[in-house]
C-alpha cells in the first residue's frame, strides 16, 4: 500500500465526456503545481457511497476549494459509463470530478484493492481518501472495513 | 435493451417465461439501470460482478486497456429447461444476431 510522501501511481482513469469515456492520466489529474482530494469507494450506486459519501464532499464543495484544492476527484472500480450515470444521479455536476477505475489499474497500484468476488462484485477499491499536493500523498485516510469516518469530506477538511 | 423491452409482448406470447439481462456489473449497478432504461420489472437485470457466470459461459472479453475490465461478449440465448436451445454470438462490435427481432425468429 502507498504511503504519506509517496508519489501517486501512474495508471490511466477514465471520465464521461459528451462524446463518451476519456482518458485522464495520473500525471495530468495530480501533476505539479496541482492540489487535489480524491477519494475511493467500493462501488457506483452502493448505499454508503450514494448515501454520505458523494454527498459529503458535494456539500463541503466551497469549503474545501476555499482551501486552495484545485479539484476534487471520486474514484472507483466502475466504467466510465457507470461512474457518468451515477454522477448525474448524485448532482455531482462540475463540483466533484468521477473517475472510473474500471480495470483496477489505479486501485492495484494503489496498494488498496479488496477481492468482493464471493459478493459478485468482483475486485473493488477500498474506502479511502487522499490529500495529493504535487503528485505527492500529503495525507492518506483508509477506512477499516465497513467503516465510514476518516475518508469523510468533513475529516478531510480538517486536515486541509 | 430497449428492443427487448418492445419486443416484450411479442416474446411473452412465444411461451418464455422470463427474460434476463446479463452483465459484467453489479447488482446495484444493474438495478440502476433497469430504473434508467425502465425495464419496471419486465427484464430481470442481473449483474454477474466477479464474471464467474461469464467465465464459465467461455464468453469473457478483455477490455483491460479500454478501462473497463474484464466484461461479456454480446450474445443472447435461447434457453429451454435449462439447455441452451439457441445461441446467438456477435462478432465484436456487431450488433446483429443477438437482437431481440432475431432471437423472436428463433422462439
Amino acid at each position: 500500500m502507498v504511503k504519506v510522501g509517496d508519489k501517486v501511481p501512474s495508471a490511466t482513469l477514465r471520465t464521461m465526456g459528451a462524446e463518451g469515456p476519456k482518458a485522464i492520466s495520473t500525471e495530468e489529474l495530480f501533476g505539479p503545481g496541482k492540489k487535489v482530494v480524491a477519494f475511493a469507494l467500493p462501488g457506483a450506486f452502493t448505499p454508503t457511497c450514494s448515501a454520505k459519501h458523494v454527498p459529503g464532499f458535494v456539500s463541503d464543495f466551497d469549503k474545501i476549494k476555499a482551501k486552495g484544492v484545485d479539484t476534487i476527484a471520486c474514484i472507483s472500480v466502475n466504467d466510465a459509463f457507470v461512474m457518468g450515470a451515477w454522477g448525474k444521479d448524485q448532482k455531482a455536476g462540475d463540483k466533484v470530478v468521477m473517475l472510473g477505475d474500471g480495470a483496477a489499474e489505479f486501485t492495484n497500484a494503489m496498494g488498496l484493492a479488496m477481492d468482493l468476488t464471493k459478493n459478485g462484485m468482483g475486485v473493488r477499491s477500498q474506502r479511502y481518501a487522499m490529500i495529493v499536493q504535487d503528485g505527492v500523498i500529503k495525507d492518506l485516510f483508509v477506512e477499516k472495513p465497513g467503516a465510514f469516518e476518516v475518508s469523510s469530506a468533513e475529516n478531510v477538511l480538517k486536515h486541509l | 435493451m430497449p428492443g427487448f423491452l418492445a419486443n416484450i409482448e411479442a416474446i411473452k406470447g412465444k411461451g418464455v417465461d422470463s427474460v434476463a439481462c446479463i452483465s459484467v456489473n453489479d447488482a446495484f449497478v444493474m438495478g440502476a439501470w433497469g430504473k434508467d432504461q425502465k425495464t419496471d420489472g419486465k427484464i430481470l437485470m442481473l449483474g454477474d460482478g466477479s464474471g464467474e457466470f461469464t467465465q464459465a459461459m467461455g464468453l469473457p472479453l478483455d477490455l483491460s486497456k479500454n478501462g473497463l475490465g474484464v466484461r461479456s461478449q454480446r450474445y443472447a440465448m435461447v434457453v429451454n429447461d435449462g439447455k441452451i436451445e439457441q445461441l446467438f454470438v456477435e462478432k465484436p462490435g456487431a450488433f446483429e444476431a443477438s437482437t431481440a427481432e432475431n432471437v423472436l425468429k428463433h422462439l
